[in-house]
């Protein structure tokens, strides 16, 4: 256990970010970590609402005018919000808190934060962002290859229940494991699903995640389920309501764009987990 | 004339064990009529075999004449040869819950049909979610939504590309989306924008406009399609649950094939599911696509459970161990308790009901066969006798509530479907209610035709005598009481004489006869006795008597100290010891009473009193008006009776009421004009006409037994008795110390016919006849009545000449 954990939780103004906030209190009340806020001011928001014709559509069809002194005054009174919504969910687990509010283009502050936390959790809206930010991609990249992400899913899938880590014998799956361990702490044992093509396949990662675990000291379940690919994973999964999945991105078989199908399929708040650049960044128990 | 005392056979009619013809109660068989209401027991028959609509009885009578027990037997013997009436349930009303749908059903089916649909319950509640989860139903949904989705990212990622070719970005704003101009990938900054031509910044505005015209037009089309997705969802889950459910809902089909409502009720049930799948979901979980109004299942504090209530079947009427028709006796007739109720349950601090709690009520168990009620119960619950007249007439049992039904209450409440009645009403009340329901309800006669009329007694004769007895023994054996020998059952046919006031008859008040036996039963049983013998009878009419006579023996003492002042012994002129009988709490006693008469000359007025000072009843006043008759009658035919006369019960302070002490008070008169004293020795009872003839009153046995305890307890000298009137004799039945008093000549009653018996026997003094010439023989009570009368009117006369022929007041 590090006593330095630090989970960051980006929010922006796009949409309500209680169900991120309450998830990563959650994850660091489990990691005895700290959390931290972020609230991102868009700055390209901010800057369409001073040009004189800028309008909005909104969700019901209607335009109305956008204008910078009632833009400010908004993100501020967001930044108030979930400065109140992060104290909450931090107090009431009894853990250290910190927030802080950003100017900027959203990915890059994202990227920019990243870099100095272990955990950051992302709602849908920044996943999408990610997902979408196609001018920001290196550097939401190069901040993401160190960094453990939390993507939460749904607002009424808890975090409690099993502990699913996908297999897949990378580098980054040996980390999953040890980063399932810390989640599952000693009273629950971590499901294990082998993502292998082949069954000889999936009996090496079997034999090699059971060994991996008894050198860590790791509890885990007997039976390792095997899945073929992601979207076998997806299919598995479907129907589990509570608990998180920790998946491994490499560049392996879970890419970004596994990722992305992962994500979408599932209720399941979904841990993702690195592969180390360095030796400084490797999860420890 | 000579009156002779009454001789001991008179005094008291004893019954002869021996001609009882058993030793034990043990030999006699169970009694199997209802004894001495021949009457009664007619109507009854007449009344139950009568099918006609308004036939329905009401049985009057003393209380604890065997009415209940009579009629019950009676419903009981012919509700056995009839069949059990359908059960009845209610059901969800799917188009209008407010209004309950009331099925009929052989009887026993109810019971199974709620069984049924409780079983289809559990079934959907797996069959439906399983379903759900199901591969097929997964991928049928999942390709409508992306289908769907597809649409509106197509939509959307054209607008994008359109508007990123003309170098605007289309980007998340807080509550929609907008449009922003770009150069270099990265949003125009204000003085960016201001530094551009004015050409181009106008070219940027209306490329934005026009974009923001169809973004719009495209946020316009996402609600619509958003109804259509769910609307193709919503399709494909009814589909796929109209399939889960219809072959569960076709075993019950099969099942009840010949029950036309059933029937239709499970096409009901069958669309009603279907519209309604949500439900059926573990709580919080839609099917994708769906939405749930109000939270669905988490909406109701009752949870899933009351999602499904709707789909049960509340039975209300239950016959499936009936053997015959009911006999319904509803110990609490109240409205509700009569047509039944709909209870409710707070929610959230709201009164909500629906068709498993309407509750249904006696008219509904007794629905087909027969429901006894007590009248007087009946009338004193609030509208249930408007609400039973209103069913009886109407023939069908509406379950609504007291607000209801007077328009008390305008919220919306159940209307339960009206079950039609075929009942039999039995009213249980005395005569009194029986005649003023006559009298005062236009309805009771035409809706209670059957009159069943229970008599007070019947004749004593050997025949009656005989059942008396087998309905003591069939008693006993009931309840488990020891045997009662032959003498103690003559003492309580003795008693039962006496309980109805007369020698000749028995009472009918088989309850009064029933405890009798109970407690002398229980003084056996303090004295160890294997039987019940007269003297244990002798103790519990004695305990009776004396946890009942506090009052009797106070006014005793009052006498023996001489704070009420009753004289037995010497003579006094215009004194006489009358006899009132009071009842209080269902106990009789005597009490004897000084009446007092003073004469004056007058206009021929007798002063009441006790009238004047409206202590005395009408009845009372009546007999002593009668006196002013007899008198003018007899002595003053040819003459003014110029007579003021006043009579008083002497120490009497709670009022006086009936005639009987009239013939006291005229004795007392008598005395005062003739000047005679009178035997303070004797008491007289009786009310007199104006012919002077003496008439029987109530009550002789209390009233005898009263002075003869009052003389008893300062010695009976031999000369004290009581007067009764002759027609009285028949009901003596006196205590037993009476009679033995009277049988050893220490007391007499002397049964008298005539004020002229009377007062020779009060006075001594014969009481005279006329002669020929109309003239009493001299020293006679009359002559020296006429005589005294023939003074005041004298008297009268100068008075009146005196003051100038004026004649005043």
């Amino acid at each position: 256990m590090t006593s330095s954990t630090r989970i960051l939780v980006a929010m922006d103004s796009m949409t309500d970010c209680r169900d991120t906030v309450r998830m990563a209190a959650d994850l660091a009340e489990r990691l005895q970590g700290e959390l931290e806020g972020l609230f991102i001011e868009d700055i390209d928001l901010i800057n369409l609402a001073a040009l004189p014709f800028a309008h909005e559509i909104t969700f019901s069809a209607s335009s109305r005018p956008l204008d910078s002194g009632a833009m400010e005054q908004a993100l501020k009174v967001q930044a108030r919000q979930m400065r109140d919504l992060l104290v909450e969910a931090a107090e009431r687990r009894r853990l250290s808190w910190r927030f802080r509010t950003a100017r900027g283009q959203v990915l890059s502050e994202l990227s920019l934060a990243a870099t100095e936390t272990n955990f950051v959790a992302l709602g849908r809206s920044l996943q999408t962002r990610l997902r979408q930010g196609k001018a920001s991609t290196r550097t939401t990249a190069a901040a993401s290859s160190t960094t453990t992400l939390l993507l939460s899913q749904y607002a009424d899938v808890p975090l409690e229940g099993p502990v699913i880590v996908l297999y897949d014998g990378s580098r980054a799956a040996l980390c999953a494991l040890d980063m399932a361990g810390r989640l599952a702490g000693p009273k629950r044992s971590v499901s294990i699903m082998a993502v292998a093509e082949s069954s000889e396949e999936a009996n090496r990662l079997r034999q090699q995640a059971r060994e991996h675990c008894k050198a860590e000291r790791l509890n885990i379940d007997d039976r390792i389920q095997q899945c073929r690919d992601v979207e076998a994973v997806v299919a598995a999964l479907r129907a589990e309501r509570q608990g998180i999945v920790v998946v491994p991105v490499d560049g392996g078989i879970f890419g970004e764009e596994a990722l992305h199908v992962l994500t979408g399929g599932l209720h399941l708040s979904v841990l993702v987990v690195r592969e180390p650049i360095g030796e400084g960044n490797t999860p420890k128990r | 004339m000579t009156v002779e005392p009454l001789p001991r056979s008179a005094l008291y009619k004893a019954t002869d064990p021996s001609a009882l013809g058993f030793a034990t109660t043990d030999e006699l068989a169970d009694a199997t009529t209802i004894i001495g209401q021949g009457r009664a027991a007619a109507a009854i028959e007449f009344g139950v075999g009568m099918p006609h609509q308004g036939y329905n009885l009401f049985v009057h009578g003393p209380s604890g004449s065997g009415r209940h027990t009579a009629i019950e037997q009676a419903l009981s013997a012919c509700a056995a040869t009839q069949p059990p009436p359908p059960d009845w349930c209610y059901v969800n009303n799917f188009a209008t819950p407010h209004r309950p749908i009331a099925m009929q059903l052989p009887p026993g089916m109810a019971a199974t049909l709620r069984s049924d649909m409780e079983r289809l319950l559990d079934d959907l509640l797996n069959t439906i979610p399983a379903m759900f989860e199901s591969e097929d139903h997964r991928n049928r949904v999942q390709a409508v939504d992306a289908e769907f989705k597809h649409k509106n990212e197509t939509e959307f990622e054209a607008l994008a590309e359109k508007a990123h070719q003309r170098n605007v970005a289309l980007i998340r704003s807080p509550m929609g989306f907008a449009m922003a101009p770009l150069r270099n990938g990265a949003v125009l900054k204000p003085d960016e924008f201001n530094a551009l031509s004015e050409e181009t910044r106008r070219k940027i505005q209306e490329d934005i406009e026009a974009l923001q015209q169809e973004l719009q037009e495209i946020m316009q089309r996402v609600p619509e399609w958003d109804k259509q997705r769910r609307d193709r969802i919503r399709e494909i889950n009814q589909e796929m649950t109209r399939f889960a459910v219809k072959h569960l809902i076709d075993a019950l089909r099969e099942k009840y094939a010949v029950q036309a409502a059933v029937l239709t009720y499970m096409d009901l049930v069958e669309t009603d599911i279907v519209d309604s799948v949500e439900a059926f979901l573990p709580t919080g979980e839609t099917p994708q696509g769906a939405t749930l109004p109000f939270g669905g299942a988490q909406a109701s504090p009752r949870g899933r459970a009351g999602l499904f209530r709707k789909y049960l079947v509340n039975v209300v009427v239950q016959n499936s161990s009936a053997k015959g028709a009911p006999v319904v006796y509803e110990a609490s007739p109240t409205h509700d308790s009569l047509v039944g109720r709909v209870e409710y349950l707070s929610e959230m601090g709201a009164l909500v009901t629906d068709f498993g709690l309407i509750k249904g009520g006696a008219l509904h168990r007794a629905n087909g066969g027969y429901l006894i009620l007590d009248a007087l119960r009946l009338l004193q619950m609030p509208y249930a006798w408007d609400v039973l007249k209103r069913a009886l007439r109407a023939r069908e049992i509406v379950i609504e509530s007291i607000g209801q039904m007077l328009n008390l209450i305008n919220t919306v409440s159940l209307e339960p479907q009206a079950i039609p009645l075929n009942v039999k009403v039995v009213l249980v009340g005395g005569r009194m209610l029986y005649y003023l329901l006559s009298q005062a309800d236009p309805e009771f006669e035409d809706l209670f035709k059957v009159t069943v009329d229970f008599d007070d007694d019947m004749t004593r004769d050997e025949e009656n005598q005989r059942l008396y007895a087998r309905v003591i023994a069939s008693f006993t054996r009931k309840e488990s009481l020891k045997p009662l020998s032959a003498a103690a059952v003559a003492r309580i046919i003795e008693h039962g004489a006496r309980l109805a006031g007369d020698s000749e008859k028995l009472t009918a008040r088989l309850g009064a006869i029933a405890d009798l036996a109970r407690e002398s039963d229980y003084c056996a049983k303090q004295s160890a006795s294997a039987t019940v013998d007269a003297t244990h009878v002798e103790q519990a009419i004695a305990a009776q008597v004396h946890r009942l006579d506090r009052l009797r023996e106070r006014g005793q003492e009052a006498i023996l100290q001489g704070t009420l002042l009753i004289d037995t012994t010497g003579l006094r002129v215009g004194q006489i010891n009358g006899l009132a009988v009071v009842t209080l709490g269902g106990f009789s006693f005597g009490r004897p009473n000084r009446i007092t008469a003073r004469v004056r000359p007058g206009r021929g007025e007798i002063v009441d009193i006790e009238r004047e000072v409206e202590l005395g009843g009408p009845l009372h006043s009546k007999g002593v008006l009668i006196l002013a008759g007899f008198l003018g009658g007899h002595y003053a035919g040819e003459r003014p009776l110029s007579l003021q006369a006043s009579l008083v019960f002497e120490q009497s302070y709670g009022g006086v009421e009936g005639d009987s002490a009239s013939s006291a008070e005229l004795y007392a008169l008598l005395s005062a004009l003739a000047e005679i004293p009178i035997r303070q020795s004797l008491a007289v009872t009786g009310s007199v006409n104006q012919h002077g003839m003496v008439q029987a009153i109530g009550g002789a046995n209390e009233k005898i037994e009263a002075f003869f305890d009052v003389c008893a307890a300062g010695g009976l000298t031999g000369e004290q008795g009581v007067l009764i009137p002759k027609p009285n004799v028949r009901h003596l039945m006196l205590r037993k110390d009476v009679v033995e008093a009277a049988s050893a000549g220490k007391f007499h009653i002397w049964p008298v016919t005539t004020i002229e018996e009377g007062i020779e026997l009060l006075t001594g003094v014969p009481a005279g006849r006329r002669d020929a010439s109309g003239n009493y023989p001299d020293g006679s009570v009359s002559a020296r009545i006429v005589k005294r009368l023939t003074d005041f009117a004298n008297v009268h006369r100068a008075f009146a000449t005196d003051r100038g022929g004026e004649d005043r007041k």
